[in-house]
């Protein structure tokens, strides 16, 4: 219920059949071993073998969720390690989304965005918290909502 | 896995039933799935007549930086199916280069290698942001991040499902994923 209220833009065009979370417990089921070894990591610690799993991992979250819920899904499994994106912040990047289920590399590379911003600020401890949290909430102010 | 299936058409061969699988059950689960037949599959006998075995699924499947992806019991039926078609899997595995090492944007000067086999590894960093590149407010300062949190919670009520989210997820996973 939560990710279909925090998640609402993708629902509203893909209504959920019971099937769907079907879909969804078995990608977490299916990952748990690779989602609970990133569960406690930090961005910082962001890796090349971080990105060669993700980038065929986030695909079968996508095509699930589509690539802003999959952001959202897999952040919720790992906080402080996988950001949050959507289609304005991705074109911000010069990461515009692709066709559903080939947006992993793109994913990997903002992830890799993430994990320089977060070194330049000096990561938590420039925001007192979650710097992923910090950065998205930046992101969306900044080119989802043009705020700042 | 696509760039593999890329590069197969460069000898024109199109695997568009295993591009299929891809989009159907993602490159883990499709490739899971092919390794469930009983035996190789056409795409597999195909890259063999073509001496391109180096392209297979299960090539990729043995690839150390996958190794968390497929059980010992996939992995091993990867291999002795290579095997089997008198494929050198070592050395297929030897041949793949690293990729290109990722590029510091604060500098031209590549980002240092991992020391050595018990070192951290390389970090991945955007190719996308190219050294003296415009600011373009990609790199935010923590004023900005402060700033933007200030914006964010006056304006935002989904931050509320955020926090409610991250903690029943964080709930739940503790009997889960531990």
């Amino acid at each position: 219920m939560l990710l279909q209220t925090w998640n609402r833009q993708y629902y509203q065009f893909h209504p959920a059949a019971p099937e769907h979370f079907d879909q969804i417990d078995g990608l977490l089921s299916h990952h748990r071993g690779w989602l609970a070894s990133v569960r406690d990591r930090t961005i910082d610690s962001f890796s090349t073998s971080d990105a060669a799993a993700l980038e065929l991992i986030f695909p079968e979250f996508e095509m699930v969720l589509g690539p802003v819920g999959a952001a959202k899904a897999l952040h919720l499994m790992a906080p402080r390690l996988l950001p949050l994106w959507d289609r304005a912040i991705a074109v911000a990047y010069g990461l515009e989304l692709g066709r559903t289920g080939t947006n992993g590399s793109r994913y990997v590379r903002h992830a890799g965005i993430a994990r320089d911003q977060s070194a330049r600020v000096r990561g938590d401890a420039a925001v007192g918290g979650n710097i992923l949290k910090a950065l998205d909430e930046y992101n969306y102010c900044r080119f989802t909502k043009g705020w700042m | 896995m696509l760039e593999g299936a890329r590069r197969c058409q460069e000898f024109g061969y199109n695997p568009a039933y295993w591009l299929r699988m891809i989009s159907e059950y993602g490159g883990v689960g499709a490739a899971k799935r092919l390794l469930r037949g009983s035996r190789a599959s056409d795409g597999f006998t195909r890259l063999w007549e073509e001496g391109r075995l180096d392209l297979s699924v299960e090539l990729y499947m043995l690839l150390p930086k996958y190794r968390e992806l497929f059980t010992d019991d996939e992995r091993a039926e990867a291999r002795r199916r290579l095997e089997l078609y008198e494929f050198d899997v070592d050395r297929g595995l030897a041949d793949y280069t690293s990729p290109a090492p990722p590029i510091d944007p604060d500098s031209s000067r590549p980002i240092p290698s991992a020391p050595g086999p018990d070192g951290p590894e390389a970090p991945v960093v955007a190719a996308v942001i190219h050294p003296g590149a415009p600011d373009l407010g990609i790199w935010p300062t923590a004023d900005d991040l402060a700033r933007a949190r200030d914006l964010f919670r006056a304006h935002e009520r989904r931050d509320v499902f955020y926090r409610a989210a991250t903690y029943l997820v964080a709930q739940a996973l503790g009997g889960v994923l531990r």
